[in-house]
């Protein structure tokens, strides 16, 4: 039986539901307008003979979208359409703009459609960066700068992350890549240096001997193969020093350290057409092995899986994701799984289902959105799983919400975790630039 | 002594300068030729060339671009407004023929099409009227053309409102646009209806 909600409870819902209306409602304004300008431009009435890129190499982008701009040709010149294939360009390129140019075509009843990309003038480096609020676990924000050139990249940025690890931590990273085999094949060394903060709820928590380190270090050099666009194949080894402060619970130990062996497959397919039926899959599976053999402390094997499938017609699109990971012997803290964030279990508090990090977990996701236009999507979600380690129960969890994201990245939903004693929503919004 | 040197205040003239010439040429004040049609102020601006710019470039590119016109008619030199009518117009140019096609989205429903940049800013410009019900034929008016090109962002409340939700197009012409070269303005005045040939 739940009880009546608090009035903050209803506050929030009230305002999410009334932001949300109106953002639905911008959405179908746009929707009009887009119908209304393609109606009137006297340009439609022409076939695309030639679509070109301007500002860049065909082959930088993915193989769904070159396919897709092979299929426009020989159709009529729809500007909404291309209007939606620029946008996509720009999101996967992470360009500055992409504006769609037309020309003329070799005859009288066909034109060319010059897209043409100018690149992002600032170092950011879009593809790493965001930002995530929480209204139980607060702000998470990264931000990366990048400077790229024909064979090295080099990779900088601040990271204060609430909500991926069991702590808080927040330091900054770097990384430098160098490009071989026509790209095929990247050799990438990786540093990282964060200061960790501990939840006061986890250190009252420390039944099973979890050494609180006050800081992290890790070194990680590693091999990226990509035989083709769908496929990257990860190797390497990584070492974390962890570095504990006299107030630990574990002053003894001083420092320690873990070594590791780490591989990831990653896969990614795509089929179809946006703007009718399209199909998109990506997979993940990492492994990874501590090991004591070249001085580390820690003895354990960790696997993580994760599958992404998205479907959508016309203007629906259904996203459904699973993870599942396991944990065998023991693994630093950092390396433990967490749900209740903005990613897995939405609207359940990390804090509140495992303080201290989970060595099990299965988690799903099934998300609807509608188009409603190009740019925002206003989506419903349903998430279950249970998360677990020695000597804990299992307990299946669920949560329900609403929201709205765009396609740039911005994202605002409301989560309500299925609990008995009272309705306890969430608020989660965030930018993935 | 500043030899070779510019000082600061012929830094603010020189800067104050092109600042107002810059924007006398997006805002100038072109005479109107105004008359009487029926019961409606009609007014045709010969000099007052929108069709170029950015708009132009945007057009040529395949864009549609949507224009939005307003006609005012003041007592006291628009220091307060005696009344005032909006249009909308989607234009779009022809890549082939280099010709330009409009479509009114406003209360005039009328479409062309195959018309020069000079027909084309005639055709939007005559489809603006203002009533003359309740106006003195005897009181002299001061009256004014203003048009903007909007920003595809901004076009989307703007293409959608049906012609009877003013307040946003007062709202719209109550602030700058984003890029003042976007915005064409003409006065004329004073004059007085029984003036006015029809």
């Amino acid at each position: 039986m739940y009880s009546f909600m608090r009035r903050s409870d209803w506050i929030v819902s009230f305002g999410f539901v009334y932001a949300l209306g109106f953002l639905v409602g911008v959405a179908g304004l746009r929707l009009a307008s887009a119908k209304a300008q393609e109606a009137n431009n006297v340009n439609s009435r022409y076939t695309v003979e030639a679509v070109e890129l301007q500002g860049i190499d065909e082959s930088r982008l993915s193989s769904s979208l070159r396919d897709e701009i092979r299929r426009k040709i020989g159709k009529k010149f729809h500007p909404d359409v291309f209007a939606e294939l620029a946008m996509r360009i720009k999101q996967e390129l992470h360009a500055r703009a992409v504006s769609p140019k037309l020309q003329r075509g070799t005859n009288m009843e066909n034109v060319k459609v010059l897209l043409d990309v100018e690149p992002r003038r600032s170092l950011i480096d879009p593809s790493r960066s965001r930002i995530a609020f929480q209204s139980k676990q607060g702000l998470t924000g990264a931000g990366f700068i990048a400077v790229e050139g024909e064979q090295n990249l080099l990779r900088v940025g601040y990271a204060n992350n609430g909500e991926d690890y069991v702590e808080r931590s927040g330091g900054i990273l770097a990384t430098y890549q160098r490009k071989m085999l026509a790209d095929r094949l990247r050799a990438s060394f990786q540093f990282e240096t964060f200061n960790s903060k501990w939840d006061r709820a986890i250190s009252r928590n420390s039944t099973d001997g979890a050494n609180f380190y006050s800081g992290r270090q890790t070194y990680s050099p590693t091999l990226i193969y990509s035989p083709n666009d769908n496929i990257t194949l990860t190797g390497g080894f990584s070492v974390t020093n962890y570095t504990f402060s006299q107030a630990s619970q574990v002053p003894d130990l001083g420092r320690g350290s873990s070594h590791v062996m780490t591989s990831t497959l990653r896969l990614r397919r795509a089929w179809g057409e946006p703007a009718s039926f399209s199909q998109r899959v990506t997979g993940e599976y990492n492994a990874q092995f501590g090991t004591k053999l070249t001085g580390g402390d820690f003895d354990y094997r960790r696997q993580l899986a994760a599958a992404r499938y998205v479907v959508g017609q016309g203007k629906n699109q259904i996203e459904m994701n699973l993870t599942s990971g396991r944990i065998d012997g023991v693994a630093p803290l950092n390396e433990r799984f967490v749900a209740g964030n903005s990613r897995l279990l939405r609207g359940w508090n990390k804090l509140d289902l495992t303080p201290l990090g989970a060595t099990r977990i299965v988690a799903g996701s099934i998300e609807y959105a509608f188009k409603a236009s190009q740019k925002w999507m206003p989506a419903v979600f349903f998430d279950s799983g249970e998360v677990w380690g020695n000597a804990m129960a299992r307990v299946v969890r669920n949560s329900a919400g609403a929201g709205i994201r765009s396609r740039d990245g911005f994202y605002l939903y409301v989560a309500f975790p299925f609990k008995e004693g009272r309705v306890d929503p969430q608020v989660m919004t965030g930018v993935n630039f | 002594m500043h030899s070779g040197m510019l000082t600061r205040r012929a830094w603010l003239f020189g800067t104050a300068g092109l600042a107002s010439g810059a924007l006398l040429n997006a805002v100038s004040s072109v005479a109107l030729h105004i008359r009487k049609d029926e019961d409606l102020i009609r007014v045709a601006a010969p000099y007052l060339h929108f069709l170029s710019g950015r708009p132009l470039e945007r057009l040529k590119s395949g864009a549609a671009v949507l224009y939005t016109m307003q006609l005012a008619i003041s007592r006291d030199n628009f220091s307060t407004l005696e009344r005032r009518a909006f249009e909308r117009f989607v234009v779009s140019f022809d890549i082939w023929e280099e010709k330009f096609s409009i479509v009114g989205i406003g209360m005039q429903k009328g479409t062309a099409s195959h018309l020069d940049s000079i027909a084309a800013e005639e055709w939007c410009v005559k489809h603006v009227g203002l009533t003359t019900r309740g106006l003195n034929a005897q009181t002299p008016y001061w009256v004014r053309l203003e048009l903007r090109a909007e920003e595809p962002k901004d076009a989307v409340t703007l293409l959608t409102q049906p012609p009877i939700a003013l307040t946003k197009l007062v709202e719209l012409f109550a602030r700058p646009p984003k890029h003042e070269a976007d915005r064409w303005a003409a006065e004329q005045g004073p004059f007085r209806l029984m003036d006015l040939k029809l």
